[in-house]
């Protein structure tokens, strides 16, 4: 991929359903809250993945040119809590969009590692498209499920981010990337046929696991880029819990400022295979032509990848935040209608 | 001069009977039906059947339900047929009836209608109801019975600023009639501030705004009018008949206060007939919704279009009043077992207009001229008849 | 007991329900939703081509389902949330739609409100889930606090 002259992101949308959860609703069920979450958005009894998914396109396509539906090249969906364990995801929302029967789509799923390997993949595949108009959409969303009495659960949040690819105004483009897998058990899981996640709750091992893989990713896109982490105006960090990211920045030799602007997990709590890219969005809301950006997304079992973006001299020509406005506001909800809403009663 | 009179009339209590399917119930009315006949009659001169029936016996009997009802009834070889327009499938198999006996071929025909809605369960009743709304558009998008005739019900209150008291000066009214009438479901009388008390069903539509699916059985005996006078000498003429159609779902209607089928079939029946709504001594009105009375004021000329709150207030449609609405209780309170209901309304009429209602108090004095009208789920059929006295 | 649309009968209709594909009339240009054979407006045209609403609308009436009255493909959402709204819509380019009308909370929509089109899950037979348009409340006003 050119650096100067490879498609790259042209416009993003972010969606979060319009309820929310407080931690104090968790305090009032369970006399604490696992997760260091102020609040959390909550799906309508009618949405999930594909909806949401649907919804952040939206958003992304009217925050953007205007785009003719017919000419997009490529979708990539990820989520890891897909309504069909199988059938195929992307048609449900390539007909809602209207896009053309004949878009290469992607599906990545499983680990939370997926929001990033669906931007991965559809820059590669667009990449090859260079055609006049030609456009690609990631839409990633997810709302992970855990049991009710599982600590793991009072983190999980849902939410949905759609990025729009093209070959012209571009705001961020993709200039290196880096990947990371190491065999790794007893982080958290689904077994085949099951809707909620497991944790072991092993945290010295897992955290090690993370650490190492998440930071050979980085490692392994700062040796190619050349550059030091005080080159880059920030991190995006994985944002399954309100700790490990953090840690993971400054073990690497980030500072608080390059992490913070993209670290939300305060407001979305565990957004799955969106974590990576809100925070993503949250910086290409804020950022100054020129600046450089690494996004690190992690999936547990365990696989990393470090992306290296630069943003261009068209961000902030047009900008219309989509992270703030889509957090802001929402009607609170009790822990029992929380229940319901999540079908987990 | 008519071509076509009801000469006989019978119907059950409407109701719960869990002791007695759709057949006993069918037979029930048809025996009583052959006993009002003044000069009596013979069973064999039935020359052909219209059964009203929407459910088809509570789903039992989808193929042939009439030849099964009328063969139970000793009518095993007369052409027999089940008429289904949802709600008006009593009305719609009474005016197939007329149009029989009208057309010279028949000199007499059994117009029924039955239904069996209590044996099934309430997911199934609610079914039947809510699949005779535009099944596709209406019903699965979450829209019941009620909540369409609610969405009328918002819109008009809107339009006409109605008040929800309206609404339930209906059921307080139609209630008020039921008691009466010792073949009505609900024999009580009920005020406003129950009906605005009552659980909400589909906003601005309570319980008490709605009326009962129930079971319950009615038939009328149709004659021509040649043949008329050799069983009773107190005929009751079908002056006239319309009926029409509409949109099935509302979002195809260009208006949801007012429904078209009725007024067409309505402006059908007063031309035949030569009379108009100033002439009506009493009507049966399909009143499954407390709304649906309030707009089929307007809808069948008994006043002007936004005129309709006031005619109730006025109590013009009162037992007693210029123009009684519904003596009967209607389906409000007399209950309504869907495809009997359009035949209960013409064996009302052929009480009234006999002087024969049971108790002298429900009697609407020298009755001359009623109306009936029948109404398929929200207005996508509505049949319309005029009688008179003979 | 459910009402029942074969999944046939649902799939044929999929662009009308995930993203309001309408019918323009080439005789008269009137737009019709959902499709007619023929044209609702001038009651002649039979040939139209496709038209994609904006989804932009409305609410020209709307009822409240009470939990216990909903229809039972809707049971297990009017549990989860007790009732629901469904509204007639008036869509901007001529049709009405009935649909249900989310994120309005326990509050009582205006007629008159503006609405916008949502994908949303419909309800689910023989095992697969529908899809299709709802509305919720357009434009900038924020989310109805519920009524607590």
């Amino acid at each position: 991929m050119g650096r100067h002259d490879g498609p790259g992101i042209v416009a993003y949308g972010v969606y979060f359903p319009s309820r929310r959860i407080s931690s104090d609703e968790y305090r009032r069920a369970w006399g604490s809250c696992a997760a260091a979450i102020k609040e959390k958005a909550v799906p309508d009894f009618d949405e999930d993945s594909l909806t949401m998914a649907v919804e952040a396109s939206r958003r992304a396509l009217l925050s953007g040119p205007r785009r003719d539906p017919g000419t997009a090249a490529v979708l990539a969906l990820a989520t890891t809590s897909a309504p069909y364990a199988e059938k195929a995801l992307a048609s449900t929302v390539v007909s809602s969009l209207g896009l053309p029967p004949d878009i290469v789509t992607v599906e990545c799923t499983t680990s939370s590692r997926a929001g990033a390997e669906a931007l991965e993949l559809a820059t590669m595949v667009l990449a090859e498209k260079r055609k006049p108009g030609a456009w690609g959409l990631v839409a990633a969303a997810d709302a992970p499920r855990a049991a009710p009495h599982d600590p793991l659960e009072h983190g999980l949040g849902a939410g949905a981010v759609a990025i729009v690819l093209g070959w012209e105004d571009v705001l961020a483009r993709l200039v290196g990337r880096c990947s990371w897998v190491e065999e790794s058990l007893g982080e958290r899981f689904r077994r085949a046929g099951q809707e909620r996640l497991n944790d072991m709750g092993v945290r010295e091992v897992t955290g090690s696991v993370f650490d190492r893989v998440a930071g050979a990713a980085v490692g392994g896109l700062l040796e190619a880029s050349g550059l030091k982490p005080a080159d880059y105006r920030y991190l995006v960090v994985p944002q399954h819990d309100g700790r490990a990211g953090l840690q993971l920045a400054r073990r690497l030799g980030f500072k608080e400022e390059q992490v913070r602007p993209a670290f939300l997990f305060d407001r979305t709590g565990d957004v799955g295979v969106c974590s990576c890219l809100v925070g993503l969005a949250a910086v290409l809301d804020v950022a100054a032509p020129g600046e450089r950006v690494i996004l690190v997304a992690y999936g547990s079992g365990a696989a990393a990848s470090a992306l290296d973006l630069e943003v261009t001299a068209e961000a902030g020509a047009h900008r219309r935040p989509q992270v703030g406005p889509a957090l802001d506001g929402g009607v609170p909800v009790d822990y029992l209608e929380y229940l319901k809403l999540r079908r987990m009663l | 001069m008519p071509e076509v009179a009801i000469v006989g009339a019978g119907q059950t209590r409407f109701g719960d009977f869990p002791d007695r399917g759709v057949k006993e119930l069918f037979a029930e009315a048809y025996q009583e039906t052959l006993a009002s006949v003044d000069r009596g009659m013979d069973p064999a001169d039935i020359q052909a059947a219209y059964i009203g029936c929407l459910s088809a016996g509570g789903g039992f009997q989808l193929g042939q339900l009439a030849p099964l009802l009328t063969s139970y009834v000793g009518l095993p070889d007369i052409p027999s047929l089940r008429v289904e327009n949802a709600c008006a499938s009593g009305g719609y198999a009474l005016v197939a009836a007329i149009c029989a006996v009208a057309s010279g071929r028949y000199d007499l025909v059994l117009a029924a209608g039955v239904e069996k809605m209590r044996d099934a369960s309430a997911n199934r009743a609610r079914y039947w109801l809510g699949v005779s709304g535009d099944t596709e558009y209406e019903r699965l998008a979450g829209l019941t019975f009620a909540g369409i005739y609610a969405t009328m019900a918002r819109r008009y209150m809107e339009e006409y600023a109605l008040k929800r008291e309206h609404l339930a000066l209906v059921a307080v009214k139609n209630h008020a009639h039921g008691a009466q009438n010792p073949k009505a479901q609900f024999q009580r009388q009920v005020d406003v501030d129950t009906v605005l008390r009552g659980p909400e069903v589909a906003s601005p539509l309570g319980v008490w705004d709605c009326c009962s699916t129930t079971d319950g059985a009615a038939c009328v005996l149709v004659a021509s009018a040649r043949v008329a006078r050799s069983f009773t000498d107190r005929p009751v003429y079908v002056m006239g008949w319309g009926a029409a159609s509409d949109h099935l779902a509302i979002h195809d209607r260009a208006r949801i206060t007012s429904l078209r089928a009725t007024v067409s079939a309505c402006r059908q029946a007063y031309q035949q007939a030569g009379v108009g709504p100033q002439d009506l001594d009493l009507a049966e009105v399909h009143d499954c919704f407390t709304i649906a009375e309030i707009m089929a004021y307007s809808d069948l000329g008994l006043c002007e279009e936004g005129r309709n709150a006031a005619l109730l207030e006025s109590g013009a449609t009162r037992l007693g009043g210029s123009i009684p609405v519904n003596v009967s209780g209607g389906l409000k309170a007399k209950g309504h077992p869907l495809g009997a209901t359009g035949i209960g309304m013409a064996c009302e009429i052929f009480w009234q207009l006999r002087g024969q209602a049971e108790l002298p108090s429900r009697q609407v004095k020298d009755a001359q001229i009623a109306l009936s009208h029948n109404v398929g789920g929200s207005g996508g059929s509505a049949v319309v008849v005029v009688y008179r006295g003979g | 007991m459910g009402a029942h649309v074969s999944i046939a009968m649902y799939q044929r209709n999929i662009p009308l329900r995930y993203r309001l594909v309408g019918q323009r009339c080439q005789t008269c240009g009137g737009v019709n939703f959902p499709p007619r054979a023929v044209c609702s407006q001038c009651s002649k045209g039979t040939r139209f081509e496709d038209i994609q609403l904006s989804g932009r609308g409305v609410l020209y009436s709307w009822t409240r389902i009470a939990g216990a009255g909903a229809p039972s493909e809707f049971a297990a959402q009017a549990q989860a949330l007790g009732s629901f709204v469904v509204g007639l819509v008036q869509l901007e380019e001529g049709p009405r739609v009935v649909a249900q009308i989310v994120e309005v909370g326990r509050s009582a929509p205006r007629l008159g409100q503006r609405v916008e089109a949502v994908l949303r899950r419909i309800y689910e037979e023989d095992g697969v889930i529908r899809y299709g348009y709802k509305f919720r409340p357009a434009g900038d006003a924020a989310p109805t606090p519920p009524g607590k």
